[in-house]
């Protein structure tokens, strides 16, 4: 009884393992609005899931974890449905725009040279950033940045302002042109689909960061956006690749669905800068995995094709 | 020409006779049970046991060669003279799926030559390896790794038990593992008896691995109704969301 047999995957696994693993990644996208796709998909294929079939139940299990994890956080008046519908549809047209580039880029030969590398400099970017600024955040600059920023705005704020189609976005408590969010969600629907995963993990920075959002809203609106893209994926990769391993997702769901209420209490708890600084800890160690992957020589030189 | 007849048929009487009269010489008699292996919801791999007898000063070797598919796969290559990335393509052509092999220690340097043409290596010259500009010792080897580090390929020398009947024949026994990852089908379970370095008898076995239940019923969901499929597990993922929120807020409290 305490294994499972994975009926498309092709293998049984220890449903306390799983659970675990589940529950893990609850937990972190409670806490973050973070899908936990960049860390769920390697760690199922450590545990003998074959690549392709990871990466296509895991958005399965998202859509679960983030349907929940959305509907606490809409209790607590964090999703800002208007930023997140104009981020989702500037998503959508990214990803279906990333798809093609990969595709070229396949034809040329190098595609899971720059996906590794894309992986490891957008980690390593947005991880150091947020690191350094939410240790700053925690030593109390960050209330002095504020009361001297209104004297001397920056290029990039002045730049925001000249924008046309300016909007009030209420719930987020600022006021920028429609056109940001679109052209955001663009860019990191093209990241995500080169990379794989849902694109949490480089959503939440560019709405702390670019769009200026306050942190709780992030969280919310986030994993509302997350939802969406990730409904689409697994309708899409069931029906034309057959990958999404229902057995799997439904494990992995139990334990995150659970995990995911548990982070959004602990969010509660938590400061922004505290949250910030270990999201920026997760996501270095990450990228510390795979730096280590590139560098360190492979125990078996051959991989088995259908990976991301 | 009725002596005739009857010298033969008395002739061919002592033939079927001999042929039920205990075992000698080359015959090999063997047994699977079970002969079917289900996988319901909750298996994870099995044995199954392989009884039987060879001939005296012989040793057995208890194999199965699986379906024969195609694999592509990523050569891993540096970059930069830095980094190790998957930069090749590889095609393995008429590969086993799986290669499951018992048999005694004594035969094991006979089993692991790079020529056998009983171990690992004895499938090589029947796979080929696109480019075929590629090392293909190398590459197989490797593919060898990968397959063991799944379980699919696995070597066994210590894994039959010998006894000896009333006859004189050895008698064999063994539990063979049928890893979880053994896809579904029907498998031959080749049962040989060596003497000499020399394959002198073989009997083969019919295994048949198969779904049932909730595995059958989900992979035929996914196969021929996948759109339903993708449907479902999304609705089921948003209600177990929806579910799990509802117990937390009946729970919590100061959600709001």
């Amino acid at each position: 009884m305490m294994h499972m047999y994975l009926p498309i995957a092709g293998n049984s696994v220890n449903i306390l393992i799983i659970f675990g693993l589940g529950g893990f990644v609850g937990l972190l996208s409670g806490i973050f609005g973070v899908g936990g796709g960049f860390l769920m998909t390697p760690l199922l294929m450590m545990f003998g899931i074959p690549p392709t079939v990871a990466a296509a139940t895991d958005s399965n299990q998202i859509v679960g974890a983030s349907t929940s994890g959305t509907l606490a956080h809409w209790r607590l008046g964090n999703v800002d449905f208007k930023m997140g519908f104009l981020l989702l549809i500037g998503g959508i047209l990214g990803g279906t725009l990333g798809v093609q580039v990969i595709k070229l880029l396949r034809a040329m030969g190098n595609a899971d040279f720059l996906i590794n590398i894309t992986y490891v400099l957008m980690l390593g970017g947005v991880g150091i950033y947020m690191f350094i600024d939410s240790i700053k955040g925690l030593k109390g600059e960050s209330a002095q940045v504020e009361t001297a920023a209104p004297q001397k705005e920056s290029t990039y704020a002045k730049m925001l302002n000249a924008l046309p189609f300016q909007t009030d976005f209420d719930k987020s408590g600022i006021r920028i042109s429609l056109l940001l969010p679109l052209i955001f969600g663009i860019l990191v629907g093209v990241l995500a689909a080169i990379m794989g995963v849902g694109g949490g993990f480089i959503m939440v920075p560019v709405m702390v960061y670019l769009l200026r959002m306050p942190m709780h809203v992030v969280v919310g609106t986030s994993l509302f956006q997350i939802l969406f893209t990730c409904v689409n994926v697994t309708i899409m990769q069931s029906y034309s690749n057959h990958t999404v391993d229902f057995v799997l997702a439904v494990l992995l769901l139990t334990g995150s669905t659970l995990g995911a209420q548990i982070g959004t209490a602990i969010s509660k708890k938590l400061k922004g800068d505290q949250l910030k600084i270990l999201l920026a800890s997760l996501v270095l160690l990450v990228c510390v995995k795979m730096l280590y992957g590139l560098l360190a020589r492979p125990e078996i030189m051959i991989a088995l094709k259908g990976g991301h | 020409m009725k002596t005739i007849r009857i010298i033969f048929i008395a002739l061919c009487g002592l033939v079927l006779l001999s042929g039920l009269t205990p075992v000698r010489a080359t015959e090999i008699i063997a047994t699977l049970d079970p002969s079917e292996v289900h996988i319901s919801a909750f298996y994870n791999g099995t044995t199954v046991a392989v009884s039987g007898v060879i001939p005296a000063d012989t040793e057995a070797v208890i194999r199965i060669i699986g379906q024969r598919e195609n694999v592509h796969a990523k050569e891993k290559g540096k970059v930069g003279g830095v980094l190790w990335m998957n930069i090749k393509d590889i095609t393995y052509e008429n590969v086993p799926g799986t290669f499951i092999l018992l048999t005694s220690e004594k035969l094991k340097d006979m089993v692991d030559s790079p020529d056998s043409t009983i171990g690992f290596a004895s499938v090589k010259n029947e796979v080929t390896i696109l480019p075929e500009s590629e090392d293909k010792d190398f590459l197989y080897g490797e593919f060898v790794k990968l397959k063991k580090k799944q379980n699919l390929f696995l070597e066994d020398t210590s894994g039959i038990t010998y006894g000896t009947d009333p006859e004189g024949n050895r008698t064999i026994s063994a539990n063979l593992p049928i890893p979880p990852m053994m896809k579904p089908g029907s498998y031959d379970i080749e049962i040989m008896a060596v003497r000499d370095g020399k394959v002198i008898g073989q009997e083969n076995l019919k295994l048949k691995v198969r779904e049932i239940g909730l595995p059958k019923k989900l992979s035929e969901l996914a196969f021929q109704h996948s759109l339903l499929y993708g449907i479902m597990a999304v609705v089921i993922a948003v209600l177990a969301g929806l579910l799990m929120g509802v117990i937390f807020k009946g729970k919590g409290g100061g959600a709001h």
